[in-house]
């Protein structure tokens, strides 16, 4: 089960970035700040205002030294296509086919044998520091993880809808 | 028309073969068993024949009306359902599309081209809207439900199982006429087995017996039971 405060653990999946297949290991992101969204399906019509979320503010997260991962259970061939038909994702698409990384952070439903609507945004020591789990009809806010990511970074204790510039204590 | 259309036509008229087999059914047994039981308490030819005549006119409108109502009752509840969901598509389009995916995906479309053609069939509103009915809530328009025809064809097939059962009556008297209307009763219902048959495709003899056995053994649960009753009971 994920601690938040606690070493995120690690895996190697295969993934799509762009039109290349690649290997992806979390580890290999330590010293950057990772965002890893888990999401339902490809060629779904709630997801792709996430994923494509995501792309859209992409930049905002290179820009905080972040890397966005989405990671589903479909294979790198689907992931291959989807990525075609939403005109292209900036970030990586993971596959975990197996379902072992999708248990491992606890988003796995059983019922439908696919992720749940899991965000975990972990440090550029490898922790968790911030973890959400959302209802399946209910897409995410990629602002708010954003501001979350931003707050994080910021190192000090941020109150309610804290937005960089506002006043904050450390 | 084109061949779809009139194929279309045809299922949505044939569908109706419920209350058709439903009337005849109950005319044929409702009606013999009330003749039976008339002819035992009088041997007036002349008043079995008026009892009979009456109970299949009575018959004939109770079930007409029955169906009708029910008929209508039940399109009155599904079309409710449908216009709940029909709002809250226009709420949630994409919780509706993930019930339609979700739907052809069952059917063995693989999930991309699922997905391609919900999109494409999301670009028109009342084409998704009849897909959507059809295909996630199962309410098909070929099955639609048609009170008024319902009601008259549950009416008129209800007479003419119970006027087959009366027909003796005309020409013969005492058991004769009894015996006959019985035996006529026999075949009407594997007649209408035999025509089920041909319609659906299926084997003419099981459906013609079938229909005779199973609507002859609810006949005779009734007789079994009355003779079952305790002498005097009736006082």
């Amino acid at each position: 089960m994920i601690r938040v405060g606690l070493a995120a653990p690690d895996f190697a999946l295969p993934g799509v970035h762009g039109s290349r297949l690649a290997d992806f290991r979390l580890r290999d992101f330590k010293g950057r700040w990772v965002v890893l969204f888990f999401y339902p399906a490809d060629f779904s019509f709630v997801c792709p205002t996430e994923v494509k979320g995501f792309h859209a503010q992409y930049e905002d997260f290179r820009r905080e030294d972040a890397e966005v991962l989405g990671l589903s259970v479909d294979p790198p061939s689907l992931h291959l296509e989807w990525v075609k038909e939403l005109g292209g994702i900036a970030y990586p698409l993971l596959s975990d086919e197996g379902r072992g990384v999708a248990r491992l952070y606890g988003v796995l439903d059983p019922e439908s044998d696919r992720c749940q609507r899991g965000t975990y945004i972990i440090s550029r020591e490898g922790r968790v520091e911030y973890a959400v789990l959302s209802a399946y009809n209910v897409g995410r806010s990629v602002s708010e993880t954003l501001r979350v990511l931003r707050a994080l970074r910021s190192g000090r204790q941020c109150p309610a809808d804290w937005h960089p510039g506002d006043p904050a204590s450390r | 028309m084109a061949p779809a259309d009139e194929k279309y036509l045809e299922i949505r008229w044939l569908s109706q073969i419920r209350e058709v087999v439903f009337g005849v059914q109950d005319g044929l047994i409702s009606t013999v068993g009330f003749v039976a039981g008339v002819h035992g308490a009088t041997a007036d030819n002349r008043l079995v024949l008026l009892a009979g005549i009456i109970q299949m006119i009575a018959g004939a409108f109770s079930m007409a009306a029955g169906a009708y109502l029910s008929s209508k009752a039940e399109r009155e509840v599904v079309e409710g359902q449908v216009r709940g969901e029909y709002a809250r598509y226009a709420d949630e389009p994409y919780m509706a599309q993930e019930a339609l995916l979700g739907s052809l995906e069952a059917d063995g479309l693989p999930r991309d081209k699922a997905y391609r053609v919900v999109k494409l069939i999301s670009a028109e509103r009342d084409a998704f809207l009849r897909t959507f009915r059809e295909k996630v809530l199962g309410v098909g328009a070929a099955q639609e439900h048609l009170p008024v025809s319902a009601g008259l064809l549950m009416g008129a097939s209800f007479a003419l199982g119970a006027i087959l059962v009366l027909i003796p009556y005309f020409v013969l008297t005492g058991y004769a006429a009894l015996g006959t209307a019985v035996g006529l009763t026999a075949v009407a219902l594997f007649g209408i087995g035999v025509a089920k048959a041909v319609l659906a495709g299926t084997r003419l003899l099981v459906s013609g017996l079938e229909f005779l056995l199973v609507a002859t053994a609810a006949a005779a649960v009734g007789y079994l039971l009355g003779l079952l009753l305790p002498p005097g009971f009736a006082g």
